[in-house]
């Protein structure tokens, strides 16, 4: 065969924003939910005014 | 055009704590408190079966004005004894009581499984693998 074993290791990629976590996980639990409404809130009132006017 | 009310999934968190009930949060908001970026839009939680927990919970329901989305119920203890998974619509936003939610232990497993630190009996969170 005269083949060479290299033996390789690489980060997995799972699709995770890892930037995200890094803002989020310093926070305390409650803030981190006040962070989590806030962001949910906001989606809610983008998706309100997205809607057309009837 | 009518605004909908901010998403905040606290004021009924501690309505369900005020009255007694036994309770976990589980879901979103559970996975927003262990540090999950993902968002969600209601409350999700575990419930306790027993006679009393289901009189204090349907109580806490009807204070919140709750409703079944897409059906008429008739709230009381017993309407939940005789079911097990509900979805509400209530004043203070959506709610989520799963007696039974899929993959997870038992309810008396799964809050002993809740961490203590950093935690409010208002804010009780239940393990990361419940959310799905």
């Amino acid at each position: 065969m005269h083949e060479e074993l290299v033996l390789d290791a690489r980060e997995v990629d799972y699709g995770h924003d890892r930037t995200l976590y890094d803002q989020v996980l310093p926070l305390s639990p409650a803030e981190r939910i006040e962070r989590q409404a806030q962001f949910a809130t906001t989606v809610k009132r983008i998706q309100r005014d997205l809607k057309p006017a009837v | 055009m009518t605004s909908s009310p901010p998403y905040d999934p606290l004021p009924v968190l501690r309505h369900l704590a005020a009255a007694g009930v036994d309770f976990v949060v589980i879901g979103g908001v559970a996975g927003g408190a262990h540090g999950s970026v993902y968002p969600t839009y209601d409350v999700d939680v575990a419930y306790a079966r027993d006679d009393d927990n289901l009189e204090r919970l349907a109580g806490v329901l009807g204070e919140l004005d709750a409703r079944l989305r897409g059906v008429p119920f008739q709230l009381d203890a017993r309407s939940l004894r005789a079911g097990a998974n509900f979805t509400f619509e209530t004043k203070l936003g959506s709610l989520d009581i799963l007696a039974f939610p899929v993959g997870a232990p038992s309810y008396d497993r799964l809050k002993n499984a809740r961490p203590s630190s950093q935690m409010s009996r208002v804010t009780q969170f239940a393990l990361p693998r419940l959310i799905t």
